[in-house]
């Protein structure tokens, strides 16, 4: 808790000492660790796994950039980003969370894979044009849009590790049984997790959009985004607090590296990187927990 | 009702290719218990080499042989490097590592072919037949022909060869089928090369019958998902039913919505099945799987 809480601080003052390159860095190592635990307020609590998870976050992004686009300012635009991937999420839920972990992963890629073509086939999302936001913030202010997004998330992290829902999640997936049998609503947490990973989800497109200044739907419903933030979920499994932030960090890190000598490799390193880990980590570092 | 009929008739032809197209995930769903993630990119693969040796000069026939031998090859491997080890851990990690396998695929095909739509195109088998007033082009006629031959070898080989009847065992019941002396492991090995090598073989197909880039695996994966859902699990004759269901509500919503919707329009009508009808239209519950 220490080290996170000084981690932070570094990285409310880290831009003062960086110059745009790494500030670039540094956020996209924000945006990674965003994804991370988002996708961890279901992994983690709930065991299951949403493979299609961007696709709330590719709604965040569109609903974002579309309502610039329209003329609505920012606290509107930022609103409609949390409310659309949150209805959709409260619309879907109810069926996904009844289903047995492999239906679910595959009925959220079946939602990411139907959102990706609708938005290409739609006249108002600009086809497979994408949509170019009208105007390009300074790189500073994303920085500190993801961070505050990163504060938020961990503390709604902590708050739930903290209080009795992180009993009653970790009830539910050990023993889904036992937890049904001593009156959990199990249905009702797993759609609670969901939905709340949602509108992080939401918001972090929003945050993306507003960062990269162009999106389309190959690049905010793309599988690379899930991959990633899974290779850090894996990797940062025991500790669903800090883990998140310091292994997106490395990861980031260690991609940079390696991006900047061969960009087309990007995501042949990374699902090579997820199996050779599962090979070694069949348990996933946590599943024996 | 001319144009329904042709609808029908052309879902008819497609039906019988997704049948064979999802054979292969069926099977090793069956038997591995194991949701292939990474199904769709061995299509690709399948396509991209039909794609690559037909551009070389080999004869398709040949090419489709070919296909069949690297993806018995490719299957046995993948068997026994990864499947094996992993099953007997939560399945969960499984599935992240076909997750995983898939965009790795993906990747490397994108790697050395690019981006660029491609498909398969053969000589003789641009024109169509024509059944009074209704169209039979020939490439989907011969598609459909072969797809439903090998489906029916396929049956008869589960149905009437030892080895098949194993592999129907293991996916009834598994520790019965080890208590009557069958070797899970060669089973194993067998079921999941025989699912890669019907992945690539299909592939070929596939190339013949539309275009396809590195990227779309994902697509691929998740319209078998939807014939074995539709149909059930667990029977041939339920393959054919799911593929037929999948055309025919391809078939229909690319013409009356729009040809960019009826993917979208497919997956709503999965996520529905997901919901009320998870073991197939007209399945009936067998037993709990993993």
């Amino acid at each position: 808790m220490k080290g996170l809480s000084l981690f932070l601080i570094v990285l409310a003052l880290a831009p003062l000492f960086l110059d745009a390159y790494w500030l670039r860095v540094i956020s996209s190592a924000l945006f990674l660790s965003l994804l991370a635990y988002a996708f961890n307020l279901v992994f983690h609590y709930t065991n299951y796994a949403p493979f299609g998870g961007v696709a709330f976050f590719g709604l965040g992004a569109y609903t974002f950039a579309l309502s610039v686009e329209k003329g609505l300012g920012y606290v509107p635009a930022f609103s409609s980003s949390i409310l659309i991937p949150l209805i959709f999420a409260l619309f879907v839920s109810p069926v996904l969370m009844r289903l047995k972990g492999h239906y679910f992963a595959i009925g959220t890629l079946a939602l990411q894979v139907m959102l990706m073509e609708l938005t290409e086939s739609l006249e108002f999302t600009g086809g497979t044009k994408g949509i170019v936001l009208p105007l390009g913030i300074p790189s500073l202010l994303s920085y500190y849009l993801f961070f505050s997004l990163l504060v938020l998330c961990v503390l709604c992290v902590f708050s739930v590790e903290r209080s009795r829902l992180r009993l009653i999640y970790y009830m539910l997936r050990s023993d889904e049984l036992g937890a049904r049998s001593v009156g959990v609503n199990v249905v009702l947490y797993r759609v609670l997790s969901l939905v709340v990973s949602s509108v992080f989800l939401g918001l972090t497109g929003s945050a993306f959009a507003l960062w990269q200044g162009y999106i389309d739907a190959h690049t905010v419903y793309s599988p690379l985004l899930s991959v990633k933030a899974f290779l850090v979920l894996v990797l940062s499994s025991h500790f669903p607090l800090s883990g998140p932030l310091f292994t997106s960090f490395l990861l980031e890190l260690i991609f940079e590296a390696l991006w900047s000598k061969s960009p087309e490799l990007h995501g042949l390193f990374m699902g090579l990187a997820l199996v050779l880990l599962i090979l070694v980590f069949p348990r996933g570092l946590r599943w024996k927990s | 009702m001319e144009v329904i009929l042709q609808l029908l008739i052309n879902a008819f032809l497609l039906g019988g290719f997704y049948a064979l197209l999802a054979s292969g995930f069926s099977l090793i769903w069956g038997v591995l218990g194991l949701i292939n993630l990474a199904y769709g990119s061995f299509v690709l693969l399948g396509a991209y080499s039909a794609y690559f040796l037909h551009q070389k000069g080999f004869n398709f026939w040949l090419v489709l042989f070919i296909n069949l031998f690297l993806g018995f090859f490719l299957g046995l491997f993948l068997n026994r490097l990864l499947f094996l080890r992993l099953l007997r851990f939560e399945a969960l990690s499984v599935l992240l590592l076909t997750f995983g396998l898939d965009v790795l695929i993906s990747n490397l095909i994108n790697l050395f072919f690019k981006g660029d739509v491609r498909s398969v195109s053969l000589e003789g088998l641009g024109g169509s037949f024509f059944l009074g007033e209704y169209i039979l082009p020939k490439g989907r006629l011969l598609v459909f022909v072969l797809s439903v031959f090998f489906i029916l070898l396929l049956y008869l080989f589960l149905k009437h060869t030892k080895e098949g009847r194993a592999i129907r065992a293991v996916s009834m019941d598994r520790v019965g089928a080890q208590l009557c002396g069958i070797d899970l492991g060669r089973t194993y090995d067998l079921s999941s090369a025989l699912a890669h090598s019907l992945a690539m073989f299909s592939g070929a197909f596939y190339g013949l019958l539309q275009g396809f880039t590195p990227f779309d695996s994902g697509f691929i994966t998740l319209k078998v998902f939807f014939v074995c859902i539709a149909g059930g699990l667990g029977r041939v004759e339920a393959l054919l039913l799911g593929g037929f269901a999948l055309a025919v509500l391809e078939q229909f919503s690319g013409f009356y919505v729009g040809e960019g919707y009826k993917s979208a329009f497919a997956l709503l009508v999965l996520f529905l099945l997901l919901a009320f009808r998870p073991y197939g239209i007209f399945g009936v519950r067998l037993h709990e799987r993993a």
